[in-house]
């Protein structure tokens, strides 16, 4: 017989869920399909090989350049999952990275260096933006996303504003994000300009 | 006989567009022994379509212009049988069960081995030889 688990229980195995399912999705659309291609070009060499014939240059090159992708897209994942240093500038350079994937849907500004000294508060800034940021590109759909960085006050405010869809404030902010800026006193609000849907975390420092 | 290449050259369209990916599929389909012509978009593919003569189409479901589904309607049109196979990435059980209800002999589930899709062209390359 199922046990009804409490409310935010309940949030969070579904959050982890969530979670590793994409991590299925990207593993396999990204890197599985790259050492596809991959395999197909050695089968291709492997053949010339046996064959007793010259291995084109222009194939190999091609392997290569086969490897070298799958060797990012997997450096890359690791980075997001375990982002090596955010505290001082680190936060502005991982948030950098994060919206440069994939190329030329997202932005991201930071008119002045914001330095975060708390390791917890950084990580959690980053880990917000990042479901905000997989949300918007991969569930929304939504064409263009900026994601900016400030800080005043003694406050720190993320803001993720995307273009090309509408969605409900329940849709682009995950629970879990909403817990992770309540757990540091900070808050979390959706509203809309335009045709822009704009998140705003602000946590104090 | 080298292994994997093609008992029966044939002419196959590849729908693709992940270049990588194609590229990889052409070097190995032609490296096969088959002829291969190439579209990165459901546009392009209506329109190369009807003008190479192709006995096999090779078309991924997710392109930037449209779905492969909505190629059927050009293979159908075709004034010989073609030997449709779609091809889709993560989480595809229902495209697998849709791409074969409107037509297409083959679903390859994203990333295939070379294996996979050598035995794909062996069967479209008999059943094109029966209809011959």
């Amino acid at each position: 017989m199922a046990t009804i688990l409490p409310h935010e229980d309940a949030l969070f195995i579904e959050a982890l869920e969530n979670q590793l399912r994409s991590i299925g999705a990207e593993l396999h659309d990204g890197v599985c399909q790259t050492l596809a291609g991959t395999g197909l070009l050695i089968q291709t060499l492997l053949r010339s090989a046996e064959a007793g014939r010259p291995l084109p240059a222009e194939q190999v090159q091609l392997l290569k350049k086969s490897i070298e992708e799958a060797i990012d897209q997997l450096r890359a994942m690791s980075h997001r999952f375990d982002p090596a240093r955010l505290e001082g500038p680190g936060l502005m350079t991982s948030l950098q990275e994060l919206t440069g994937t994939p190329a030329g849907r997202g932005e991201f500004q930071c008119e002045k260096p914001v330095f975060v000294a708390d390791q917890q508060i950084a990580l959690a800034v980053y880990r917000i933006a990042q479901e905000c940021w997989q949300r918007a590109l991969g569930d929304l759909n939504a064409e263009q996303v900026r994601l900016s960085l400030s800080q005043e006050a003694g406050v720190i405010e993320l803001a993720l504003s995307c273009r090309g869809t509408t969605p409900n404030s329940h849709e682009l902010v995950t629970e879990i994000a909403q817990h992770r800026a309540r757990v540091l006193n900070g808050e979390i609000n959706v509203s809309r300009e335009g045709g822009a849907v704009t998140m705003r975390c602000r946590i104090p420092l | 006989m080298e292994k994997g290449l093609a008992t029966r050259p044939l002419r196959i369209l590849i729908v693709e567009n992940h270049r990588d990916t194609l590229q990889s599929l052409k070097l190995y389909l032609e490296d096969s022994g088959h002829e291969v012509f190439t579209s990165m978009s459901l546009n392009e593919a209506k329109a190369v379509l009807p003008t190479c003569d192709c006995g096999v189409v090779i078309c991924d479901i997710g392109l930037p212009d449209g779905t492969g589904w909505d190629l059927m309607e050009t293979i159908k049109s075709a004034p010989h049988p073609i030997f449709a196979v779609a091809m889709s990435g993560f989480g595809t059980n229902a495209d697998s069960t849709r791409s074969r209800a409107i037509g297409f002999r083959h679903h390859l589930l994203k990333p295939f081995k070379a294996a996979e899709l050598d035995g794909v062209l062996d069967k479209a390359s008999e059943e094109l030889q029966v209809r011959d």
